[in-house]
Parts: C-alpha cells; structure tokens; sequence
C-alpha cells in the first residue's frame, strides 16, 4: 500500500529535492509552507509519516508538535531540520518524535533508507 | 570574538537584560529591607523606645508588602518584556518615596535612615548606567546633607553634632561602594544574558550557514540517483545549484560583515552606483536563471556615489538575492534608483511570500535573538540587518513594507556625498 507523506518545509529548493526523491519512491506526498497549513493538512487525512521543518513562518515546527497532540498510532513524527540545539532536540523528542534528522546529514536517498526502516 | 562590539546583542537583550536586573532587584529588597527592619527594630528595643520599634515594624512590614506586589507583576509579566521599563521605573520612584518619606520622619539625621537611599541608587543603576549610579550615589548625599543642613537651619529637631559626623563622613563612601558592588552585581547579570543571547546568535547564524549546504547535498544526490537511472535532463538541479551557491557566497559575506571592523570614510571612494546596481541585477538573475523576471528603472547616466563600494554591492546582492529567493519564477522583481538632491533613493519590490513587517523592526535591532530561535521569518535574517547597517554607515536609511502572502518592498536612502 502507498504509503502518505507530509513535508512540512518552506524552503522550495528541499521542498522540491525532498518532494520529489519521496515520489519517485512511490510515496504519495503533500507539501505545505507553515506549520498552520499542516494542522489544516492533518486533521483532514492521516500520513504514515509527518517530516517538519523546525524553523517555519507563522507556527514554527515546536509549535505544529503542541498543537499535533492528537496523532493517529500509526503516524509517525520525524523533525527534518538544520538546526541542531540540544535543547531544542530535547524538547522536540518530549513532544513524541520518532527522529531529529538533520538534512545536511540526510540526504533525500538517505532519508528514503530511514524511512524504509520504520515498522 | 570581543563581546562588546556586537550591539546587535546588547540592544537585543535590553528588555530581557531589565527583566532579569527588575527580578533582582526585587531580591535585594527583601533582604535589604528585611535586615534593616530587623537592626532599627532591635536597637529601639534595646533602648526601650517600643513606639519607634512599632513603627520601624509597619514601615518595612508595608515596604516588603508593596514588595510583594511588584514580585507578582514582575511574575506575571515575564512573558511581555515591553513592560520592563515600567516595572524598572516603578521600583525606582518607590524607592525614593521610601527614602524620603522616611528621612523626613526620622528627621534626616539617623544613620540607619540615610542607608534606604542605597534602594533608589541600585533601582537607578539598573535601569540606567554606571554613571546615573554614581550620580544618583552623589545627589543622595548631597540631598542628606541639605536635610540636615534644612533640619539644623529650621531647628525641627534637636541634632547630636558628634553623631552626625559619622554618617556625614561615611555616607558617600559607603554610598560608592554599595554602587560598585551593584554594578558588578548587574554586570554579571548582563554577561549571563548576553552570552546566552551570543549562543543564540550563533546557533541561527549555524542553522543560516547550513542551508545552501544542505540544498547543495540534497541537489548532488537528486543529480547521482537521477544520473543511475540514465536521466539526462540535469539542467534543472544544475540551476538550484547555481542560486543555491550565489546564496552561500552572500551569505558568508554577510557573516563577515558582521564581523569585520567598520570601514574609515577616509578610505572610501567615488563609484558608479548605477553600474553597480546593474551588474549585481545581471549576477543574481544568472545565478537565478530568471534575469528576464528583474525589471531595472534607472537613470540614462552614472550616479556618482561616495561609500564603501564592496559593502553597498553586498547590500543590493541581499535586497536582490531575497526577492527573488521569496517570489516564484515568472513574478517581477523590480529595482529602482533615482537621484534626489543630494541622495539616492533605492528601491527594491518583489510579489513574494512577504512577511511581518513589526518584526522586522524587533529583528533589524536584535537580530531576532530571542530564548528559542526557533521560528523563522522569511526574508529578516541576517542579510537585512547587514544591510540596514550599511544603509546606516552611509548616512541613510532602509525602510520595509511587506504584506505576508502579498510582497514587499524595501526603500533605501543613500547620501552621495562625501560627508
């Protein structure tokens, strides 16, 4: 079965990248801006996987996890971000992520290896 | 890295700075009033004067209970630093009602009444500087000398000379002591919160740095898997490989201006800004692949520009470099210059995402430092401080209007001349 993606990324550049690496892998993704388009996107359909950008207009990635709460078991949460802070990191694995990925240190490829991983 | 030189920390974290110095200046009323309380009450019981013990007792026990009303503002405020100077003021003014209210009472020629000026001194210092402490430490002096002077002069109180000497001696001594003390104490504070504030700063400035770097990993493994299947058409990656690395090298420079020394005007030198405006438009649009999307409105002939060429091409690569960056291919990106006596005004305006103008006011002066950096205005980081900087070093000025969703445009004024 397909599996459905949500890339929360305002950068077009990895929005693109990302984006399309995921669908030539036959994922089936949506692409949003902010962190106020995602909570629209997520409680109109369930994803497999939700990939956030930390650093967003308007709700900031932090923010969508707050205000994410109520997640379906099987979604799973994976930050996808450059900006490494340990407190950040810490709150963000408190929030329920599944992972905290750097992008400079996962490739779109990379990330499709991680993603296979998950049960 | 020197600290001090980078104001965009200090200005950033005033509000938070007063913050903290109002939150400790409250401690050091609990403590100071509590004790003092404690010593003027025992040593009227000591002599058997259990009226002034029972007044000694309601002034403090009235003193720490206002105290407690600023410990809840303080509290209650944390989270809306605008209201800092306020509660600063505050303190301030209630500290010198104390101190003169009590001064009159006592007389003015009690020791232990003299020392309640130290509250308004250490209020001022917070709120002010190191010279408003000295000088306030000096006018409270002066203002016990005169109200015994006032008090002598009048007769309203019978005044033991010999005891008076004492706190006439000491009292400024004691006074700028207790001034030294609270600058080192408020100094502390302030290098906490400022080297927290340089933590920040670098941490976005590393997440900033990161971008096109990760752009350009992602961009070379799209290019490799894409290669293996035995796709050709790589023109597309080829060309966010492109503006992604014209990004870097304006960002490194950014970076650099940030950190470089201010250029002296003795070094400056007369240009062409026409010429240079143009041919940094030519850069950005190839770099872009959308030079047909740049519209430039400028005069026929040279405007002659007196600056520091290097930093006001770096100014224009920013402005350009972000409107494009932010708008869609195919939307205009339009750049005007036009000569108005004896400067230029600059205009860039793009279609793109916009963003919130207010903060670009907080963030220009701070550099959107903040406790957890964590959301991103698109558009202000730090190439628009950098070139509001520039615009600033060059006499001028540069204004921001932008709409989210809408666009935005940025407004420069430039003094030509040699000033």
């Amino acid at each position: 079965m397909t599996k459905r993606i949500l890339l929360i990324e305002d950068f077009p550049v990895i929005q693109t990248l990302y984006g399309d690496a995921l669908r030539n892998h036959n994922y089936d993704v949506d692409v949003v801006g902010d962190g106020a388009e995602a909570l629209v996107k997520v409680a109109e359909q369930t994803y497999d996987f939700v990939l956030v950008d930390l650093l967003l207009p308007h709700v900031n990635g932090i923010q969508f996890l707050e205000k994410f709460t109520q997640r379906p078991a099987e979604t799973k949460v994976i930050i996808l971000t450059d900006f490494s802070e340990p407190k950040t990191e810490k709150q963000a694995h408190e929030l329920g992520i599944s992972a905290y990925l750097i992008k400079a240190e996962n490739t779109p490829s990379e990330l499709i290896e991680k993603l296979e991983k998950f049960k | 890295m020197d600290l001090s030189r980078y104001r965009i920390i200090n200005e950033g974290q005033h509000r938070e700075a007063l913050q903290k110095h109002n939150a400790l200046l409250i401690l050091i009323r609990w403590g100071y009033i509590s004790l003092l309380t404690l010593v003027a009450c025992s040593s009227a019981l000591l002599t058997n004067n259990t009226d002034a013990a029972r007044d000694y007792v309601v002034i403090g026990a009235t003193v720490l209970f206002i105290n407690g009303l600023f410990f809840l503002v303080e509290r209650t405020t944390r989270s809306r630093p605008y209201l800092a100077p306020g509660i600063a003021i505050s303190q301030l003014v209630f500290d010198l009602l104390v101190a003169s209210f009590v001064t009159y009472n006592q007389g003015g020629i009690q020791a232990r009444t003299t020392l309640l000026f130290a509250l308004p001194i250490v209020s001022a210092g917070i709120l002010f500087s190191r010279r408003t402490v000295y000088f306030t430490a000096i006018a409270g002096g002066v203002g016990y000398i005169g109200s015994v002077v006032i008090v002598a002069l009048t007769k309203t109180r019978q005044i033991d000379w010999l005891m008076l000497l004492i706190p006439v001696c000491f009292y400024p001594a004691v006074m700028f002591i207790l001034a030294k003390i609270l600058m080192y104490l408020v100094e502390y504070n302030t290098s906490n919160t400022r080297e927290e504030a340089y933590d920040n700063f670098l941490s976005l400035l590393t997440h900033q740095l990161k971008h096109p770097a990760s752009a350009a990993a992602a961009i070379i493994d799209v290019l490799d898997s894409d290669q293996k299947a035995g796709k050709t058409d790589l023109k597309r990656y080829v060309n966010m490989l492109k503006s992604e690395n014209q990004r870097l090298i304006i960002l490194i420079n950014n970076v650099l201006e940030t950190v470089s020394p201010k250029t002296s005007k003795e070094d400056w030198l007369e240009f062409d800004l026409n010429e240079e405006v143009r041919q940094v438009s030519q850069l950005i649009g190839q770099a872009y692949e959308r030079e047909a999307d740049l519209k430039l409105t400028t005069p026929e002939g040279p405007i002659p520009m007196h600056g520091d060429k290097s930093k006001l091409r770096l100014m224009f690569e920013n402005l350009i470099d972000n409107a494009l960056h932010y708008s869609d291919e195919g939307v205009t990106v339009e750049i005007s210059l036009r000569p108005v006596n004896d400067h230029v005004i600059c205009v860039v305006q793009d279609k793109g995402k916009g963003f919130d103008a207010e903060k670009f006011q907080s963030h220009v002066k701070r550099f959107s430092i903040e406790e957890h950096p964590t959301e991103e205005v698109s558009g202000v980081g730090l190439g628009l401080y950098v070139s509001y900087k520039i615009a600033q070093e060059h006499n001028g000025n540069l204004k921001v209007m932008s709409i989210p969703g809408t666009g935005t445009q940025v407004v420069i004024m430039l003094n030509k001349e040699r000033t």
